[in-house]
């Protein structure tokens, strides 16, 4: 359904550009040619592939808290924020914060260097790691 | 955290390998992981370099039978 709707919107959009000639020759017209474009202009069709994700703040913090709350050994979920530290305030050990990081690479379909994860101990400093990392999804 | 952090780094390696291979563990990856924390955490205390070398030999040994299953 979704599909038919884009075919019917690109083939307005199309017999729009093709009529537009005609639009500029005859200014009556011209009006209901501007009013029928801001109809679908909320619709963007067009996606860049190319672009950067783009992750917000909020969003990356969001992700990595949620993925904490389903990690097992997390057994007090009031002391997850977006500050607390994985030993001192979530209580694991450092084994569990190799599988933290492993999680955090799956969710954001990235790697993350050895030497980067072992600086990685608290949410804000994953949060931190992320956001500089074009690649995260 | 004492330990040469050359050695503390192939340790976590060989940790993450074999997590990797244990999500396909046939018991399943939630009987796998308990297990795997505890073996290495029963180390945790292992200062000695050469007792810790020898840990890690024994984790490559594990591995390769993983890998054989």
């Amino acid at each position: 359904m979704f599909r038919s709707a884009l075919l019917k919107t690109a083939r307005s959009a199309a017999g729009q550009a093709i009529r537009t000639p005609a639009a500029m020759a005859r200014p009556a017209s011209l009006s209901n040619f501007v009013s029928s474009k801001t109809a679908f202009a909320p619709f963007q069709a067009v996606r860049c592939y190319s672009a950067a994700a783009g992750l917000q703040k909020n969003e990356v913090e969001g992700r990595i808290v949620d993925l904490l709350k389903n990690f097992d050994k997390v057994t007090d979920p009031t002391k997850l924020s977006p500050t607390s530290h994985f030993a001192n305030d979530l209580g694991l050990d450092s084994l569990d914060t190799v599988e933290v990081v492993m999680a955090i690479e799956e969710e954001f379909s990235i790697e993350i260097p050895d030497k980067e994860a072992d600086a990685i101990h608290s949410v804000d400093k994953a949060v931190e790691y992320i956001l500089a990392q074009p690649d995260a999804h | 955290m004492a330990t040469a952090p050359v050695l503390r780094r192939e340790v976590i390696s060989i940790y993450k390998e074999l997590l990797n291979l244990g999500k396909e563990y046939p018991l399943g990856f939630s009987y796998f992981r308990p297990r795997l924390h505890a073996a290495f955490s029963k180390n945790a205390a292992l200062s000695d370099e050469n007792e810790i070398r020898k840990g890690i030999k024994r984790a490559e040994f594990v591995k390769k039978e993983i890998e054989a299953l």
